[in-house]
């Protein structure tokens, strides 16, 4: 089988929302609280006092707080959540997708630009707001694009945005679908005077589509995060997807905070090969405000023992496809590199040599484990590795150490760089740690299903 | 009181730019008191420094027999720490090859938008430009002081304006090239002491060769308005596409976990 532009689950940079509906609000994580909202509710503003006011964005109202309020205050009203009703069927009138939502239906969804909108009234004062796409998005530039949107659309609403800062980046999945949330802190300097909000938003991937909600209110964080993991957990779409026989997602974290998720898949195609999607989205925060993203997908076909055919092998910076190079053997015996490398035209070629996709390596150390002579020796190969160096094929060597209840250790050192893994019986990762400096990376595997045996 | 303030207002103003402009892998969060991950873990003696005097330092380090290759003044201390007297930093004496002044794939002043760039550098300073005014020129072609791009090529830069420390670095070895001298990225430790305090950073600069030695040449300007120790660990040969994981690969064994400024002696 060989990849043609339909298999590439690549989304172009931006989709606007339509600037007509989008309300935004979030919630701080406890480290960052204190010095967050003293420096969100600090500086020169025409403070409030009293009752709690109330502003409106998109027609709605929606609880803001004052600065003058207090640190107290809104620490109270950040962490107020309430109970979701039972899920009841969210069905789009065509049949295009189908969800079970935890909330009331306020407005059926309604195909604006491409795009499925609805509100649901998930308890809250103002509703949560869900875009169903019906195709996968860029988790991590679209996310903040995304954000950029709402949060344009939100300061012709609510007046100037005279701060923000980003409160929380989640990474995770629900029911073998991964999703990254970002949530911000920001103050506005409207004809209401100074009022501090918070923005909450969750992007992730299932199937075929994808699906994005916000909330715009103080508080409800884990109201929010329960919703939104039913409506994912519970989409399904009509145009399918084939199923994978194996399917796992790793969460990305440094310094213990979580910035990215992976996804890979595997699955058979009509052909009897196996075709492995490996995707990963990374969001760094940059400083308070700012936010830098990675989106990389790579899919790669092998036969069935795990040889590479082909291979495909995209990135997106910042929203913006910067490498674009396939692999793919030529007809005088080498490998091909063609395509975009860092945003430049690129081609080379690669001596011939035969090639294990990630399929096969991890087909090649279930082997190796399994052989009890060999379990705690050195298992070596060569990869085609894109992110290293696209122009030749990088050494990858296993060093197995003990086996213990956790799994299997091992030393993985990827053409020079080291890293301490534990591997699952089958070859994968459980989880990984890479060291830079007093830079700590890992990568820790939250859901697999299926086995590496194709069916 | 004003002036204290003051002070510290623009230690801290100083403390951001010169975090913005340091080595940007992988920032990370914080509102005011934002803590970089390019930052590097430091302790410094609550007394017994002498501004302006360079110290000694510890580095603890993943691989000490790497970094001492990487820094031969280093000298082995513990099983992962390496000593280093800052006031003995030198330039490199290497001279310069062929390499250091053709275009490659990441310090590509062959693209047309270094073209550009360089043309226009020509037309402001003349066809032979001191290293000061290269280095301010490169400066200023990079407007947007910001985290977030991560090693970029040079076309990349000079089309985009904006960037790092890595992009300040490339873009000047870049138009550096272009005006006809030899040029090299430099990777590694920046000691920056500022507000009676050291701050380290991973940070990257260039070096530029006058005919008789390397220059240091950093585009960001942190070394003014505070005093800074360069510690080079790399000094970038791999230019080619594989060049960003070339780096990876040599800073991890190298780049400090965390550093120990020492008590200076008293004069």
């Amino acid at each position: 089988m060989r990849y043609s532009s339909a298999d590439l689950m690549v989304t172009p940079f931006l989709r606007l929302l339509s600037a007509t509906r989008a309300a935004v609000t979030g919630h701080p994580r406890r480290v960052l609280l204190a010095t967050l909202v003293a420096l969100i509710m600090a500086g020169p503003s025409k403070a409030q006092t009293g009752n709690k006011p109330e502003g409106s964005i998109a027609g709605e109202t929606s609880t803001s707080v004052p600065p003058a309020s207090g640190l107290e205050w809104l620490e109270k009203t950040m962490a107020r959540e309430v109970e979701l009703i039972q899920p009841r069927p969210l069905v789009e009138q065509k049949g295009t997708f189908r969800s079970l939502v935890p909330a009331k239906i306020l407005a059926p969804p309604v195909l604006t630009e491409g795009v499925y909108y609805t509100q649901l009234d998930i308890g809250t004062t103002v509703p949560m707001e869900c875009y169903f796409y019906t195709e996968p998005l860029d988790m991590a530039g679209d996310l903040v694009a995304l954000a950029e949107v709402v949060l344009g659309h939100l300061e012709k609403q609510a007046g100037e945005i005279v701060m923000r800062g980003v409160e929380k980046i989640e990474a995770g999945a629900v029911d073998g679908s991964p999703f990254l949330g970002l949530s911000w802190m920001y103050r506005t300097l409207g004809d209401n005077g100074p009022l501090v909000w918070q923005l909450k938003q969750r992007l992730g991937r299932r199937g075929a589509g994808s699906v994005y909600c916000i909330h715009n209110e103080v508080g409800y964080s884990a109201t929010f995060a329960r919703a939104f993991e039913q409506i994912l957990g519970s989409v399904q779409w009509s145009a399918s997807s084939p199923l994978p026989f194996y399917s796992e997602i790793a969460v990305v974290e440094i310094r213990g905070t979580p910035c990215g998720i992976a996804h890979n898949t595997y699955t058979v195609d009509e052909e009897g090969d196996v075709r492995g999607d490996q995707i990963q989205s990374l969001l760094l925060q940059v400083d308070a405000r700012t936010l830098s993203t990675s989106d990389s997908y790579d899919v790669e076909f092998s036969d069935p023992e795990g040889q590479l055919i082909n291979e495909l092998s995209i990135d997106a910076k910042q929203g913006e496809i910067s490498t674009n190079l396939s692999l793919a053997p030529s007809e005088e015996g080498f490998w091909d590199v063609s395509g975009i490398l860092q945003g430049k035209d690129f081609s080379a070629q690669i001596d011939a040599q035969p090639l294990l996709s990630s399929y096969g390596q991890a087909l090649a150390m279930r082997d190796f484990m399994a052989d009890p002579e060999t379990q705690r020796g050195q298992l070596s190969f060569r990869s085609w590795m894109p992110g290293t160096d696209p122009t030749v094929i990088s050494p990858i060597t296993v060093d197995f150490g003990e086996k213990t209840a956790e799994g299997f250790h091992a030393k993985l050192d990827v053409a020079g760089v080291v890293m301490e893994t534990i591997l699952d019986s089958q070859g994968s990762a459980i989880s990984a740690k890479v060291d830079l400096g007093a830079i700590s990376m890992t990568l820790r595997r939250i859901h697999v299903e299926g086995t590496l045996l194709t069916p | 009181m004003t002036c204290v303030n003051n002070r510290l207002r623009s230690a801290r103003l100083m403390r951001w730019l010169i975090g913005v402009l340091c080595l940007a892998w992988l920032p990370a969060s914080e509102a005011e008191d934002f803590t970089y991950l390019h930052e590097i873990p430091i302790r410094t003696p609550a007394e017994g420094l002498v501004p302006g005097v360079p110290p000694k330092i510890i580095l603890e380090v993943s691989d000490p027999a790497a970094t001492i290759a990487a820094i031969p003044h280093a000298k082995r201390q513990g099983e992962t720490t390496l000593l280093l007297d800052l006031a003995d930093l030198s330039e490199a004496t290497d001279p310069p090859t062929d390499a250091h002044r053709l275009p490659s794939f990441f310090v590509d002043y062959d693209e047309p938008d270094v073209v550009a760039l360089s043309q226009r550098l020509t037309n402001e300073l003349g066809a032979e430009p001191s290293i000061e005014q290269l280095t301010n020129f490169a400066s200023a072609a990079i407007p947007q002081k910001m985290l977030g791009r991560g090693w970029d090529l040079a076309s990349r830069v000079a089309a985009h304006g904006e960037g790092d420390c890595t992009e300040h670095a490339v873009l000047l070895a870049a138009v550096a090239r272009a005006a006809g001298r030899s040029a090299r990225v430099v990777v590694g430790t920046a000691f920056v002491e500022l507000d009676d305090r050291f701050h380290a950073y991973g940070h990257a600069w260039t070096e530029i060769h006058d005919g008789q030695s390397w220059q240091r040449a950093d585009a960001t300007r942190i070394d003014q308005g505070s005093v800074v120790y360069y510690l080079p660990q790399l000094r970038l040969t791999n230019e080619g596409p594989g060049y960003r994981f070339a780096l990876t690969v040599a800073l991890q064994k190298t780049l400090p976990k965390s550093v120990e400024i020492l008590a200076t002696d008293p004069p």
